[in-house]
């Protein structure tokens, strides 16, 4: 559950290097509760790869990452602070969307009654769907499976990538909802994103790959 | 952190009931290769009976290895391994599970093609409940150890035949001794020597390979 | 002395370092190895039952043991590749691997050479060849998932957790081997490299395996060295060498 203190994510002297290429050096950040870091930059720079670091999948080359003062490097409750959403949505293609959602939100350790977890399907605007293969649903429809497990999931670190890939227009905007409440309920987000996203400008903080 | 693990096991049972079709395929497989023996050797009694035990097992390991593919390949492509890591119970209790169910629906179903293997290649009565035995202990070691392979190799090129390459040396163990035991058996010696190592071998798989997945997994998520 | 080993997981400073030991490895390869060969070859006894062909124990002996020495090395470099995530670390492992296979590859071939005139064929399924063959599997499994990684460092991983996986089993395969072995072939113990062997012959051998073993650590600096060259190759001090030599 969400706690009501302020937590700090921090990034020194972040350096990645996939293979023999340089993808990144110097990176420095900081967001706190509340906040959201959109990353930038042109395609190959790097912003999956500093998400999946900042996920704790991966090690940067050099540089430290520290969650509330304490290293995330085998940093285990770390890992159980955060949302991902990465190019894959994370579900099962063979499971149906409510299906999907409660074993999802079971692994995360809530036990949730079915009502509730159907009502936030609806919100999703999928309640039609609920029953339906995720396997038959459209890459916008599945991208909207894996927003409602954010939402169950009620974790403080949200870190998407792409969240907004394939979705409709109007759905855009539902979901900018959703994330702005997440950060006035004092959650974090980083986000990779193509389309600019609309959030209170004063949370947001940004930081481009490309230089 | 047993609610989790059985929530793992119900989730990966269902969805592989969902694609019901292909869970035949590993017997199937089985049976068909089985059945070469007799084609491309002989027919005779005498002889098959003494080659069933390695038959039975040098079988049970190539279609081991056809049905290991299946355990994280999915996983891998649909991004759920990274929510294995992410998750509120500890990675290693959930990929015991995601071996368990992986067994219930590859090794398992073994358990039940035996008489017929018994019948096809001449095994006489005394050593089947052997055969059991040794069905029951050794396939979950198979799906401990693929495992490892599988991790290590989910996602490159080469696929099959690479997991073959790493995993099958490792199979040997296992291999001797099963098949040891169901030749003692029809010879009417004790095999109770062999059924304890791979017992043995069983709880060194069950306490070890979990974490050597997870630490596969992470390499192969890099 | 920690200092020191952390000084040493740099590229640079262990290339400079190796450089340093090369010739002397090279000379002392050289030094005992021809003193071994000589008095193996020529100064030792006629055996009592083998007459000249056991000779080649003095190569199919010492490659046998390296063979699982280099298995051991691998294994442990992989081991500190993975905790401490060191490139050097990760380079002894790849390379190790395909100079392990080797050595398994020469106890393998002198093994059969030198059952044709012991025992009449080339092939036996003994517990000794068996699990040879079997550690030349291993190696080749490690070298395959390897080269199968675009990324040589996620590669080296790959790699190091395989060939852990493969230490701890090399026991159990070598144990079940053997116990097979004896089912099948109760007399057959025929490699024996206990020390129930005359000095005049244990001697040469002795220095055949401080031979390899030296041999070993020089060719793997080499190859250590021209791998560092290679990775490291958009590196100021790399390219100062190269312009330089």
């Amino acid at each position: 559950m969400r706690t009501k203190e302020v937590s700090v994510l921090k990034a020194h002297d972040l350096k990645c290097v996939k293979g023999s290429t340089e993808l990144f050096s110097n990176v420095h950040f900081e967001v706190q509760s509340g906040e959201a870091l959109v990353v930038e930059g042109s395609n190959g720079s790097g912003k999956t790869s500093l998400l999946r670091i900042l996920c704790g999948f991966n090690y940067p080359a050099e540089g430290e990452i520290s969650w509330n003062g304490t290293s995330i490097d085998g940093h285990e409750s770390y890992q159980q602070q955060i949302s991902f959403i990465g190019h894959a949505s994370g579900v099962k293609l063979d499971l149906t969307v409510l299906e999907n959602l409660i074993f999802a939100q079971r692994l995360v350790g809530s036990d949730r009654k079915e009502e509730e977890i159907k009502e936030i399907i609806r919100k999703v605007g999928l309640f039609k769907q609920r029953n339906i293969l995720t396997r038959k649903l459209s890459a916008g429809q599945k991208r909207r499976v894996a927003l409602a497990r954010l939402q169950l999931e009620e974790r403080q670190l949200w870190i998407l990538d792409e969240p907004l890939t394939a979705l409709d227009r109007d759905f855009v905007t539902e979901f900018e909802i959703v994330l702005k409440k997440h950060l006035e309920q004092k959650g974090m987000l980083i986000v990779t994103t193509h389309r600019e996203l609309v959030l209170p400008a004063a949370q947001m903080k940004r930081i481009n790959l490309s230089n | 952190m047993l609610s989790a693990l059985l929530t793992i096991i119900r989730r990966d049972l269902l969805v592989a009931f969902r694609r019901r079709a292909e869970l035949m395929n590993p017997i199937l497989f089985y049976v068909i290769v089985v059945t070469l023996f007799p084609l491309g050797v002989s027919p005779d009694q005498e002889f098959l009976s003494q080659l069933a035990p390695g038959v039975v097992w040098v079988t049970a390991l190539l279609a081991a290895l056809i049905s290991m593919e299946s355990i994280f390949r999915q996983d891998f492509d649909d991004g759920s391994v990274e929510q294995l890591f992410l998750s509120q119970h500890p990675p290693t209790i959930l990929i015991l599970g995601k071996v368990i169910a992986h067994w219930l629906i590859t090794g398992l179903p073994m358990l039940v093609i035996v008489p017929l293997m018994a019948l096809l290649l001449y095994i006489p009565q005394q050593a089947i409940p052997t055969l059991f035995i040794t069905v029951l202990i050794g396939t979950p070691i198979l799906s401990l150890i693929g495992a490892i392979g599988v991790a290590l190799t989910a996602g490159l090129r080469g696929g099959g035949v690479l997991l073959g390459l790493l995993v099958l040396p490792l199979y040997i163990p296992v291999l001797i001794f099963a098949s040891g035991a169901v030749s003692a058996a029809i010879e009417g010696l004790p095999y109770s020597g062999h059924v304890a190592m791979l017992g043995a071998g069983l709880i060194l798989a069950l306490i070890l390979s979990p974490l050597a997945i997870s630490a596969s997994l992470k390499i192969s998520m890099s | 002395m920690w200092a020191w080993f952390h000084k040493l997981s740099s590229p640079k400073y262990y290339y400079e370092w190796s450089g340093k030991w090369l010739p002397w490895l090279g000379g002392l390869t050289i030094l005992l190895s021809a003193i071994g060969l000589y008095w193996g070859l020529v100064v030792a006894p006629t055996d009592y039952q083998q007459g000249e062909s056991y000779r080649i124990i003095f190569i199919h002996v010492p490659a046998a043991w390296m063979s699982m020495f280099v298995y051991m090395v691998m294994a442990s470099a992989g081991f500190v590749a993975l905790v401490w995530k060191t490139k050097i670390s990760e380079i002894v492992v790849s390379e190790c691997a395909v100079i392990g296979a080797v050595f398994t590859a020469i106890a393998l071939v002198t093994g059969m050479l030198w059952g044709k005139p012991t025992w009449g064929t080339y092939w036996t399924w003994d517990a000794r060849l068996t699990s040879e063959l079997i550690l030349l599997f291993l190696y080749f499994g490690v070298i395959a998932i390897y080269s199968s990684i675009e990324d040589k460092r996620v590669a080296a991983k790959a790699a190091s957790m395989l060939s852990i996986v493969g230490v701890i089993n090399i026991p159990i395969i070598h144990y079940s081997v053997t116990w097979w072995n004896s089912l099948h072939q109760p007399n057959m113990e025929i490699i024996s490299d206990k020390p129930s062997m005359d000095p005049s012959m244990l001697y040469p051998l002795l220095i055949m395996a401080m031979a390899f073993k030296v041999y070993f650590v020089w060719v793997l600096f080499m190859r250590i060295r021209n791998e560092i060259i290679s990775r490291e190759r958009a590196t100021k001090w790399v390219k100062e060498l190269v312009t330089a030599s």
